[in-house]
């Protein structure tokens, strides 16, 4: 068991909820043959989105409930409540506890037990949840406002802009059968701002973002004021940027770059339901995946540098977020787990399920995914490249079981005997994640969580970041190569 | 809770809006109750139910708009106050306004009793039956996950200018993704599903749907390094709408066009496409799966023709973005109880051509797309990604390929269709899309 740190008004809210939990559980007498587990989730969202100085969305949401799964005969049952009485709770508990009767005979493989791992006690509340709340609905209007016309205006050359600041503010309770029993809140607070550059029916567009985990000044740590006039100024840029050559080169890819690839390449093929549906990293515990030089990790905390936006201290099945090795100076150590993952490998959670609202059924999920810096700066990585590119602005990404990617680069930079270039448009990048990842030969000194504004998809969203630091490796870009042919 | 208690909710919250200070307002509200099996690495993972009313309040206070939504009807009166007070912090908007109500068609839901009578035990069975029709299809398809789901919908909008309306439904629907794999060898990902509204179809068509998720999934493995050249590109129907039709649908929204971010802006009336290219939005769906004959805005969903023997006819519109240019709702609002409405599609067909549904075998040299994973960019219609689960065509000779990349224009794409087949493909269950021959393509071997 991990217990809480923190007395405050929070903890004073969340016991009366896990109170609440409590009482339901003790009502519906699970026995010592099932797992009972009660996780309530009310879940708060702010949006406000202008574009081209019009306010198009001014909104709130709220979602709440709990949610009930029951273990018992090998067999999962789940059931939602929206009501938040006691009657409907046990009604719930009731059908939870039926369905998973009913489809027991069913299964071939039954649950044989849950990994306990480090189940959390107490409340575990965030920082910057009173913060967001004590702001105006006004000064978030003014925010984007104010953001989107300093983008605009930043340039005659800006054709349109956007602005969005979206907030989520998340309670949680959860309470089971073997004695997680654990509160907490938190907030996560985004920042986007995108301008699109025109000339002469030419257009490029540039967004800069900011999502994290924690409050207002967290989220301002870089000004808004300077997103949007790096926004205007790098679309504006790139209207002047020639396309960038294709073909196998060498590449320094920047943080951002890094976290999409780490990530989407990576990530998800060592979530250990997916290793068990086949994915490419299944049975390669032990081998050399990597380069040396590459330590990746999967992290409930925002190591290194505060505000990650996948941070979370405990995950929806009350086990403890830590952080967790994936592959170790190149050597692939483990994957990442839910407590009935742990328990078919043999190993203890690693608190990675994650369900987005109360009526979800938690999934293995990412958090905060990154490459560990290493000893060299970016400076010196640069000038120890005779030719190359350096490549920044991740854009959108995908992968494939077999660790196969396709992602794109809003900026390029030509890398010419150890010195940077001329900036070039972006490209796309593909290859094979661990064949990127066995390439690497300099790791920059220096992480960046820059994955916090979006969102991962998995049948469910999830807020994650990912990040590092610079990796100099080889990647496959496709385009026309220098000499005219195709990559 | 009834159809006509989720009339009432709707009604009720109208009511606080206005007594919170809003001059206009809406409330859109929905009920769901669903039961479903899902599936994990092949094996059943367990039973879920669930069921909840969400309802969403538009509000119109001195011009300005603002908007809440909760899952609480117990906290109506305070989510009425939340939306009043987001308009009250908003700045005046000139397209502030809620539509007036228009003629609904003959509202008489089919509900199936047979759907909203499958319990547990029927979806598990459902489900295992996929399981085994896939497994007996080849060992060598793994399936990630795989869900059975069984809803009953109701929804109900009540607006203070007169619009209410009402819905119910019930649906059975189905989804699989996994990959094959076969010894050491991973192939790529496939997906694929499908619903009806009527269970006596539901085994044909889930029938038809893991058939042709487990042939895509074994098709990719054994994958070779492709080719490079500028040639064919072969789109199969449930390929058409990823490849070709996304950013024209975006660039058809009429809120990109005011938002000045589609580059169809100007182009009404002018060939954007291949003569052959007929784009409909099918406004009340498609003949075997009908949908709601109203919108997110309680107005009726109109069939609209986007694109007409490859000339541009229209944009789609809510009432907003109709406002905006002084004309009236094509009928689609999108959007559920948690989100402000905003224009889309809902149901889509393309006309069928003359070309044989065989013909990529006759192409000289060629491509087919079975999945597309890359980069677009709507403004300039710049697209560069890698063919998924993809396979070249040499001469009638078909092999699968890995880690080749497509890239080029969009809107250049769209003047050399060369082909659109002879039959209509059910995909997803609101779409109805024949396959599409592309020529010239930039075609790259990593």
């Amino acid at each position: 068991m991990t217990t809480s740190p923190l007395p405050t008004a929070a903890a004073r809210d969340g016991e009366a909820r896990r109170a609440f939990l409590r009482d339901a559980l003790h009502r519906a007498g699970a026995d010592a043959n099932e797992l009972v587990e009660l996780r309530y989730h009310k879940k708060s969202f702010h949006t406000a989105i202008v574009q081209r100085g019009r306010l198009e969305r001014s909104a709130s949401q709220s979602r709440e409930g709990v949610a009930v799964r029951v273990l018992v005969d090998g067999s999962w049952g789940f059931a939602t409540t929206s009501s938040a009485d006691p009657a409907s709770l046990a009604a719930a508990i009731d059908l939870a506890r039926r369905s998973a009767r009913a489809s027991a005979p069913h299964r071939k493989s039954r649950v044989p037990h849950l990994a306990a791992g480090s189940l959390a006690v107490g409340d575990f509340s965030q920082a910057g949840v009173d913060e967001l709340r004590s702001r105006s609905l006004d000064a978030r209007v003014a925010l984007v406002m104010e953001l989107e016309a300093q983008a605009r205006g930043a340039s005659s050359r800006i054709r349109t802009a956007s602005s969005v600041y979206d907030e989520i503010i998340e309670e949680k309770a959860i309470v089971t059968s073997d004695g997680a029993d654990v509160s907490w809140v938190l907030g996560r607070p985004g920042l986007r701002v995108k301008a699109v550059a025109e000339r002469d029916g030419d257009l490029s567009d540039v967004t800069e973002s900011i999502g994290v985990t924690g409050g207002w000044d967290c989220l301002f740590r870089t000004a808004p004021g300077e997103m949007a006039e790096s926004a205007a100024r790098r679309a504006v840029e790139l209207l002047d940027a020639k396309a960038a050559p294709g073909g196998r080169q060498t590449v320094i890819l920047s943080p951002s770059i890094v976290g999409l690839l780490v990530h989407e390449a990576i990530g998800h093929t060592v979530e250990a339901d997916f290793v068990l549906s086949g994915s490419v990293a299944q049975g390669k515990i032990g081998h050399k995946v990597a380069s040396e030089l590459v330590t990746l990790c999967d992290s409930g905390r925002s190591e290194y540098f505060g505000g990650a936006g996948g941070t979370l201290p405990v995950d929806d099945e009350g086990v403890v977020a830590d952080r967790t090795v994936v592959i170790e100076q190149g050597i692939l150590k483990g994957y990442l787990h839910n407590r009935e993952t742990a328990a078919r490998f043999g190993v203890a959670p690693t608190g990675n399920a994650r369900a987005w609202e109360y009526a979800d059924t938690p999934l293995v999920r990412m958090r905060n995914t990154y490459i560990e810096p290493g000893q060299t700066s970016l400076e010196a990585l640069i000038e120890s490249t005779e030719e190359g590119l350096f490549l920044d602005g991740a854009r959108n990404g995908q992968a494939d079981a077999t660790g196969e990617f396709t992602f794109g680069s809003r900026f390029a930079r030509r890398i010419h005997k150890g010195k940077l270039g001329e900036l070039l448009r972006g490209v796309t990048v593909t290859g094979n994640a661990f064949e990127v990842l066995s390439s690497v030969d300099g790791v920059s000194d220096t992480l960046r969580w820059d994955l916090g504004s979006g969102h991962c998809g998995k049948g469910q969203p999830a807020k994650v970041d990912a990040g590092g630091p610079h990796l100099r490796c080889k990647a496959l870009l496709s385009g026309k190569t220098e000499d005219g042919g195709v990559a | 809770m009834n159809p006509q208690s989720l009339r009432d909710l709707c009604a009720q919250g109208v009511a606080l809006a206005k007594r919170a200070g809003a001059q206009q307002a809406e409330v859109y509200a929905q009920r769901t109750d669903q039961l479903e099996a899902s599936f994990l690495a092949g094996d059943l993972d367990q039973v879920c139910s669930s069921a909840e009313t969400l309802f969403g309040l538009r509000v119109i206070v001195d011009g300005r708009i603002g908007f809440a939504t909760s899952n609480q009807p117990d906290h109506l009166a305070a989510t009425a106050e939340a939306a009043v007070a987001w308009a009250r912090s908003s700045p005046p908007d000139p397209l502030a306004g809620l539509p007036d109500p228009l003629p609904l068609p003959d509202l008489r839901p089919q509900v199936d009793p047979e759907i909203l009578a499958l319990g547990p035990d029927a979806l598990v069975a459902r489900g295992l039956d996929l399981l085994g029709r896939i497994e007996a299809r080849d060992r060598r398809v793994k399936i990630d996950r795989a869900v059975v789901n069984r809803s009953e919908g109701q929804i109900a909008v009540v607006s203070s200018t007169g619009v209410d309306a009402a819905w119910h439904s019930a649906q059975l629907s189905g989804d699989v993704f996994g990959m094959a794999v076969d010894g050491a060898e991973v192939g790529s990902f496939s997906y694929d599903a499908d619903a009806t509204q009527r269970l006596v179809e539901a085994d044909a068509l889930f029938a038809q749907m893991v058939t042709a998720f487990a042939d895509r999934c074994v098709g990719a493995l054994g994958a070779t390094r492709g080719e490079s050249f500028c040639g064919t590109l072969w789109i199969p129907p449930h390929a058409v709408e990823e490849v070709l039709l996304d950013m024209l649908l975006t660039g058809a929204n009429a809120g990109t066009v005011r938002r000045g971010t589609s580059p169809l802006a100007d182009k009404l009336g002018r060939a954007i496409a291949s003569a052959g290219l007929t784009l409909t939005e099918a406004g009340p769906g498609l003949p075997w799966y009908p949908l709601c004959p109203f919108d997110r805005e309680g107005i009726p969903r109109q069939r609209t023709a986007i694109v007409e023997n490859g000339v541009l006819r229209s944009f789609l519109y809510d009432a907003l973005e109709a406002r905006a240019v002084g004309r009236a709702s094509t009928g689609h609002a999108v959007g559920g109880a948690t989100s402000l409405p905003g224009v889309g599609v809902t149901s889509l067909c393309v006309d069928t051509g003359d070309m044989a549904d065989e013909a990529w075998a006759q192409m000289k040299r060629g491509v087919v797309v079975t999945r597309f994973s890359g980069t677009t960019d709507p403004a300039s219609g710049d697209f560069s990604g890698v063919v998924k689960g993809g396979f070249l065509i040499r001469d009638g000779d078909k092999r699968p390929i890995h880690e080749t990349t497509i890239s080029g224009n969009l809107w250049t794409l769209l003047h050399q269709i060369s082909g659109i087949g002879q039959t209509a493909h059910r995909v997803s269950a609101v779409r109805a899309l024949p396959a599409i021959r592309v020529e010239d393509v930039d075609i790259t071997a990593g």
